[in-house]
């Protein structure tokens, strides 16, 4: 297994797609960041650094970010017939999904940290133009942090299970963006009990963002994205292991 | 059948001993029988070719010995091992099977690179087979720009990286220049002489004659002839073409 991790490292660092990915969505967050602190007061902005409805722009970036960062890890070789190559090396294809899902989820950890420093950076550097000193709450963004990064590795992990069950790049990646920014709230006006069960709702949840009654509890959230993710990387195992290869 | 029973992998085939087996591999695709009860050998220390009209079930029989599809019937090993048994395939078995199987944006070291370490192959072997290819001076450019050419080399330097024992290689002269297919003939020819087994698949008839020891034949998915290239020919009297034209073509219609 630690030669399919550090092959799939090899893939993400010999082309420039991720990076492609992370200065897209710096710029974007970073932008957002900026109308944020535009918007606030600095009092806010000082007493809320570290309580993610200052953050929200990073925050909700950077999912979808990684989403796509999954779908193309199985997408882009079945595109280029990498992947011929790829299961030749290792026939066991479950430990090349392995290896994607832990690849894919570190990259999309580092993808959090770095919206959510420039988030922070940019806030601060607001403030300090204003002419106020600004204690950071260290203990409370590193909670935030932290809860990032676990909806990022796990949002992530839908992605890289969605390419490998879709296969087609555009299918999976429209497919995917488009329950993320659309379905989800259609449902939400169909079926408000069930939608804060769905994988979005309970990334919102987790996060600790919204104060939205409808929305599962902190933890209950991460349970259910995770079990989301879970189920989505297990039917990919069963798909990849029986689909003939293309 | 001896060989099912072989459990190591790295050693060299003996020779007498196959080194790929069919067994009555059958592939359907929906109503379409791609390929009918096919059964061959392939021994070490000759190369074999595999021949047959477009469509005739070629690639289809090498995805199925190479584990990328499940046959609906029969069974195909390798070393007396199912492709997907082996552990780690690259030091056994090195294929080439389409020509555009590389990110456009990744180097041709890089994808080597990505290779080696999938089957734990030191990094400085990357550097050999790209010499052993003739890469070394474009290793570090894009795939993406090479021909079709240097992107059939790069193919085989990935087949390489393992030093395996049997080489299974689909249409490897396409794009290749004259140059290209004398050197490939040559690789191939080593690599038999090494005792080492070749399955090589082509539609171009006259170069076969020139690379191949011994012939599979198949058409519409089922097995016509196998032989060594002498008996096919009734040593040189007819060309492998005609013999191919006479086998294959019944029915006149492609």
């Amino acid at each position: 297994m630690m030669q399919q991790i550090r092959s799939e490292f090899r893939k993400i660092k010999t082309t420039r797609s991720a990076v492609a990915l992370l200065v897209g969505m710096l710029a974007l967050s970073g932008l957002a960041m900026w109308a944020t602190v535009k918007n606030a007061s600095p009092d806010e902005l000082a007493t809320a650094l570290s309580s993610p409805e200052v953050l929200a722009a990073v925050v909700v970036a950077v999912p979808i970010f990684v989403l796509v960062l999954g779908v193309r890890s199985f997408t882009d070789e079945i595109r280029h017939g990498s992947i011929v190559p790829t299961f030749l090396a290792t026939p066991a294809r479950t430990r090349v999904l392995g290896a994607k899902l832990f690849v894919i989820a570190v990259t999309s950890a580092g993808f959090a940290l770095a919206a959510l420093g420039l988030g922070i950076g940019i806030t601060v550097a607001f403030l300090a133009s204003e002419g106020i000193a600004v204690p950071l709450a260290a203990g409370s963004l590193a909670a935030l942090a932290g809860k990032v990064v676990f909806v990022a590795a796990l949002w992530s992990a839908l992605g890289v299970a969605i390419g490998a069950l879709v296969r087609h790049q555009v299918a999976a990646i429209v497919g995917a963006l488009a329950w993320v920014l659309v379905a989800e709230s259609m449902i939400a006006l169909v079926a408000p009990g069930a939608v804060a069960y769905l994988p979005g709702h309970a990334a919102t949840a987790a996060v600790g963002m919204a104060t939205d009654p409808t929305l599962l509890s902190p933890a209950m959230g991460a349970v259910v994205l995770a079990g989301w993710a879970a189920g989505a990387a297990g039917l990919a195992a069963a798909a990849i292991t029986r689909r003939d290869v293309a | 059948m001896t060989t099912a029973t072989r459990t190591t992998r790295d050693e060299r085939p003996a020779i007498g001993t196959p080194a790929i087996v069919a067994r009555n591999l059958t592939k359907r695709f929906g109503p379409v029988e791609a390929v009918r009860d096919l059964s061959f050998e392939v021994v070490p220390g000759r190369v074999t070719g595999f021949v047959g009209p477009n469509g005739a079930g070629k690639s289809t029989t090498l995805r199925m010995l190479l584990g990328l599809a499940e046959p609906d019937e029969g069974t195909a090993t390798v070393l007396g091992l199912p492709y997907r048994s082996l552990e780690r395939p690259a030091t056994t078995v090195g294929a080439v099977l389409e020509v555009q199987s590389f990110h456009p944006l990744r180097s041709g070291r890089n994808q080597l690179r990505v290779l080696a370490a999938a089957s734990e192959i030191d990094d400085r072997r990357v550097d050999g087979v790209l010499e052993i290819v003739g890469l070394t001076d474009v290793a570090r450019r894009k795939a993406g720009g090479y021909s079709l050419g240097m992107r059939q080399r790069l193919g085989l330097a990935g087949a390489l990286l393992g030093d395996p024992s049997v080489l299974i290689l689909d249409e490897p002269a396409n794009g290749l220049d004259p140059h290209g297919i004398r050197w490939l003939r040559q690789t191939m020819r080593d690599f038999a002489e090494d005792g080492k087994a070749v399955l090589v698949s082509s539609h171009l008839l006259s170069e076969m004659a020139q690379m191949a020891d011994d012939v599979i034949v198949i058409d519409r998915g089922c097995l016509v002839r196998q032989g060594t290239i002498a008996e096919l020919t009734n040593d040189g009297a007819e060309s492998l073409e005609d013999v191919f034209l006479e086998l294959t073509d019944e029915e006149g219609v492609r």
